[in-house]
């Protein structure tokens, strides 16, 4: 089963949350992966012994102490990942200066905006990353979060004006866009490759793209957090 | 004395880890010189994502050993975890119990839909639905 299916249920009231969606275990894969790295990495040993007992003791911890399963992205894509990886660090050091200089200059010299920022993508998983690195690149902080509309809430510094809060939302669309391309779900990527191929910089959406099937995210969803 | 790779790669150490270390000591000015609390949590869990990946990196290059690469990595990484979760948490609260100065905010989207919620949750109360 992969994360399409979920979304496209019609009855919003139906939709599974994280908690009682009953996804099999072995699709939690990567987490083991993950454990096991991490155990591999505190021994700092990458001998075969020490990385069969890692996945041995991830098997254990994943089994004793189940988590709610994580709909994982259906596709990968190497190339663009390592470029998001890139401008994800670039756009960190950017930042970085800009709010330490900004942090020594004199006097209390900052406006700042709380800005609303409706993503595309409806996944948990890549909401939350999504979610972190907004929160990562210096200058935006994520106060709330609203789900149905996936609408991420940022306090942004520096932002002293409408015009300056739409050109932060174009600039973190554009984020979310990179990371889609990157490790986003097929249906996500599908909206990213129609903005691509229209070249217009319109942000497109799952309720136009499949107007038909999808209530769910339409205008008139509680406002809940 | 001759200047080999090796004290070259100690110069490269030693610039990384003062780099990283003086980013988080702007991260503790930040804290104290910015006017607002939300404002202070950008300074307090920001420019020391850099700072921390700086001195690590610093750190790598000084033990000169790949096997340590990979911690480095997860102490970074479990950074880029926390940071945002704590900063999140505070500021909502700071949003939620209205600490805000609104002489330091231009633009607030989130300020409608509070109290469009609000509003809702008092419509609630004084027509509770029936059945």
């Amino acid at each position: 089963m992969t994360s399409d299916s979920e979304h496209h249920t019609t009855d919003s009231e139906n939709k599974p949350s994280a908690i009682e969606d009953r996804r099999s275990r072995l699709s939690q894969w990567p987490m083991i992966v993950g454990l096991t790295f991490l155990w591999v990495a505190l021994w700092q040993d990458f001998t075969p012994g020490t990385i069969v007992l890692g996945l041995v003791f991830s098997l254990i911890v994943m089994l004793s102490f189940p988590l709610p399963p994580v709909p994982f992205a259906d596709r990968i894509n190497v190339f663009h990942s390592f470029t998001f990886i890139v401008y994800f660090l670039w756009k960190i050091t950017v930042a970085t200066w800009q709010v330490a200089s900004k942090s020594i200059s004199p006097g209390p010299n900052v406006i700042n905006s709380v800005v609303a920022v409706k993503l595309r993508t409806q996944d948990d998983l890549l909401m939350t990353l999504i979610g972190h690195v907004y929160a990562l690149i210096p200058g935006s902080l994520v106060i709330d979060v609203d789900r149905p509309s996936s609408t991420l809430f940022l306090h942004v510094i520096d932002v002293p004006d409408e015009q300056a809060a739409e050109a932060f939302r174009v600039d973190s669309l554009d984020i979310e866009a990179r990371m889609i391309r990157g490790f986003g779900s097929k249906r996500d990527y599908k909206l990213v490759q129609a903005e691509d191929r229209a070249k217009d910089g319109v942000v497109l959406r799952h309720t136009e793209l499949e107007a038909n099937d999808d209530p769910v995210a339409t205008e008139g969803e509680s406002w809940t957090s | 004395m001759s200047i080999t790779f090796d004290s070259w790669l100690d110069l490269v150490a030693a610039f990384l880890l003062v780099f990283g270390t003086s980013l988080s000591a702007v991260a503790g000015l930040g804290l104290l010189r910015f006017p607002d609390v939300l404002s202070r949590m950008h300074a307090a869990t920001k420019p020391q994502v850099l700072g921390l990946l700086l001195a690590l990196a610093g750190l790598g290059l000084a033990v000169g050993s790949w096997v340590v690469v990979p911690v480095l990595l997860v102490a970074w990484l479990m950074q880029l975890i926390t940071a945002p979760v704590s900063a999140h948490m505070v500021g909502r609260a700071t949003y939620r119990s209205h600490h805000l100065n609104p002489k330091r905010i231009a633009v607030d989207d989130l300020a409608k839909v509070v109290r469009e919620q609000d509003r809702r949750e008092a419509e609630k109360d004084r027509n509770p639905p029936v059945g």
